[in-house]
């Protein structure tokens, strides 16, 4: 009977957030999980419980997986707007089930939050589990990568079929213990794999198993690329699922020689892409039927909405705080893109979730991309701005090159007196909704 | 134009939190004073020949990249102790527990280590996060930074490097915090610590100078200073918002 209660209040908040245009992702979920906090165990799942967890990429991973699944016709239900805690995945679910707590669709796709995997289900719900990387993030909530990874693993077991990224040796090293079924992927080699650690301080840089030092033959970024260890048989290997011939300018790839469009010109979309292949291909999809969903059904890109001034392009990509390889991907994509360039970096918080503002990880970014020619300025906003320039001194970048912003609503203004180039915004969430408030503003004609 | 050698070590296993930070803003700082600086980054199975170094840097970890460098320095005890009082050495995070007797593992195996200074590190079973504030006897300026650690240091008998003012000391409730000899700096504070506070930088390179008889010129950085500044206003805003 609780259970039901539970179902119906959630419909219920859910219905009055939306009669009062409040966004009902997080906070109908909050009031019934705090009832009854076992309730996701007592839901009648569907044959596909789906999870996609890790330090970057689930959400792009999520919403390719969700567009090829549709595409080919089945019933899906996921987490749209991103929201992956467990209040939001507690809406969610009771949303979407009958009020005697059967879930109502053929198919339940969760991006989850890689800390509250375990809050989410009892350990045989889920019935595969995309694992995209573990990387350093929010390591003053997380500790470290290691503790991240060792959470997840704590929260399944062996019913569980694992896709993992076999690129990313932390994540491989499942292979090791895990008594369920893995699938594997990964990148070959690109155009733009390097040999040498540019970055000296990656993690997961000794064998999991034997812990003399990995051999890396390639590195994609990070600590992610095709490394063995020379001491014992720990390798990367031949993925199940492997893309080649990735090229980022025609958008394009194979997965095990079928050729497959890409949405977007950066390598974390391969990523997602490859993943939500092999996914898709192991719960019964046809290559045809996901060929056709990435290549005539192309999905819209979620990031990098583009907007302009006087003429000159604004690419806003998001930044994770406290995750180095998140500014990296936006780092590249920056410097991949030709002609003259104005940069705009910086934040208030280091964080949304708590009052901690760690530093540290400013300094495992590596900055020093910036320090190109084709950089007309980089404008550092935000409270920690002056950290944010000390940073990018340190990379070499000559102080008449920066721009502290006192004021961000003289920030279009400066833009326009003082920069040159199509501009890129490579801030964190709520910086990103800032400027795109002045951008909006400035079209309607109000600035 | 003399030359200072700073070994970075284990940077590849103690690096979790910006430690290159520290090692650029030395050798920013020595430039300043025309120091050339080469740094060598050296790590497990390196052959390393401490008589060459001036300065030995080590960051934290993670427990396993802990146990690995403590298993590799533990072969090095001999070379280190026959240079320790000669070089400076400075560690910061857990970097600093390898200098100690033992370190004190949850389930309470002893592991030995450098056997250099008089304390017990000891594995905890909660984590000790935040940012820290803290007093240096020499400096009028409070040292700003922040801890994220596992270990806590027990039966400390050398001086401290900081009093802390917000934070946690060698274990929780004691507000003496790090180590401070004539050839030992070690600390828990993150930061970069050596980024963060340049007052604390100057005073390192003050000393290092002083010792090798060279000329001190004032150093300012108008980035690092403004840094320095906005984020103690920023911390007393912050106190005054509820999150």
């Amino acid at each position: 009977m609780l259970k039901s209660f539970q179902i119906i209040l959630n419909k219920l908040i859910s219905w009055i957030c939306k009669l009062f245009k409040k966004n009902g992702s997080v906070f109908p979920g909050s009031i019934t999980y705090n009832i009854n906090q076992k309730i996701l165990e007592k839901i009648k799942y569907p044959k596909y419980v789906i999870g996609v967890t890790g330090s970057s990429g689930k959400g792009s991973t999520t919403s390719l997986i969700a567009h090829t699944l549709k595409s080919a016709g089945y019933d899906v239900v996921y987490n749209e707007s991103g929201s992956n805690g467990i209040r939001a995945i507690t809406t969610l679910i009771l949303n979407n089930c009958t009020i005697f707590g059967r879930f109502k669709h053929e198919i339940l796709l969760l991006e989850i939050d890689e800390k509250h995997l375990h809050l989410a289900f009892g350990k045989n719900k889920m019935t595969h589990l995309v694992l995209t990387n573990i990387t350093r993030d929010q390591t003053a909530r997380n500790g470290s990568p290691d503790l991240v990874y060792q959470s997840i693993i704590d929260a399944i077991d062996e019913s569980t079929t694992l896709i993992l990224n076999a690129d990313d040796p932390c994540l491989q090293k499942t292979q090791l213990t895990f008594k369920g079924k893995i699938i594997t992927y990964g990148i070959s080699k690109t155009k733009d794999s390097y040999t040498t650690s540019k970055n000296k301080n990656i993690d997961n840089a000794y064998c999991p198993n034997c812990h003399k030092k990995l051999i890396y033959n390639y590195y994609h970024y990070g600590h992610l690329g095709n490394y063995y260890c020379r001491n014992c048989d720990f390798k990367r290997g031949n993925p199940d699922y492997e893309a080649t011939n990735v090229d980022l300018e025609q958008l394009s790839l194979k997965i095990n020689g079928t050729d497959i469009h890409l949405n977007k010109n950066i390598l974390y979309v391969a990523y997602a892409t490859t993943a939500a292949f092999a996914l898709c291909n192991s719960i019964g999809l046809k290559t045809s039927d996901i060929a056709y969903a990435f290549n005539k059904k192309k999905s819209i890109a979620k990031r990098g909405h583009q907007y302009k001034i006087d003429n000159r392009i604004i690419t806003m990509l998001e930044s994770k705080n406290e995750n180095p390889l998140s500014y990296y991907q936006s780092l590249k994509y920056i410097i991949n893109n030709t002609g003259k360039k104005t940069v705009i970096l910086g934040f208030d918080n280091v964080s949304r979730r708590y009052k901690y503002n760690d530093l540290s990880w400013l300094w495992d970014i590596e900055f020093e991309l910036l320090n190109r020619e084709d950089i007309d300025k980089i404008l550092c906003i935000g409270r920690f701005k002056y950290d944010v320039a000390t940073r990018l001194n340190y990379a070499g970048i000559k102080k008449d090159k920066l721009i502290l912003v006192e004021d961000l609503d003289q920030l279009l203004k400066i833009i326009t007196e003082k920069t040159q180039g199509n501009i890129y915004t490579m801030v964190c969430f709520d910086m990103t909704a800032i400027i795109h408030k002045l951008l909006e503003r400035k079209e309607h004609g109000n600035h | 134009m003399e030359t200072i050698k700073i070994a970075h070590l284990y940077y590849d296993l103690l690096n979790l939190y910006g430690e290159n930070g520290n090692v650029k803003a030395l050798t920013k700082h020595l430039e300043h004073h025309n120091v050339k600086v080469i740094t060598h980054f050296l790590t497990v199975d390196d052959p390393i020949d401490f008589n060459k170094y001036d300065i030995f840097y080590i960051g934290s970890g993670n427990k396993e990249n802990f146990e690995i460098a403590r298993e590799d320095i533990m072969k090095r005890k001999k070379d280190i102790k026959k240079i320790w009082q000669e070089k400076l050495f400075i560690a910061t995070g857990n970097g600093i527990d390898l200098f100690g007797k033992n370190f004190v593992t949850l389930d309470d195996k002893t592991e030995k280590c450098l056997d250099l200074l008089h304390f017990e590190a000891r594995e905890t079973d909660f984590r000790i996060v935040g940012e820290s504030i803290a007093h240096h006897e020499n400096l009028t300026n409070e040292i700003i930074g922040f801890q994220n650690r596992f270990s806590v240091l027990k039966n400390v008998q050398e001086p401290p490097l900081f009093q802390m003012i917000d934070g946690t000391g060698h274990a929780p409730k004691i507000m003496e915090e790090g180590i401070m000899t004539n050839n030992f700096l070690g600390t828990y504070l993150l930061g970069p610590i050596l980024i963060r506070n340049p007052h604390l930088t100057e005073f390192i390179i003050k000393k290092l100078l002083e010792k090798k008889e060279l000329p001190y010129q004032e150093y300012q950085d108008f980035y690092e200073i403004k840094a320095y500044e906005e984020y103690q206003k920023n911390l007393n805003a912050n106190e005054k918002t509820a999150f």
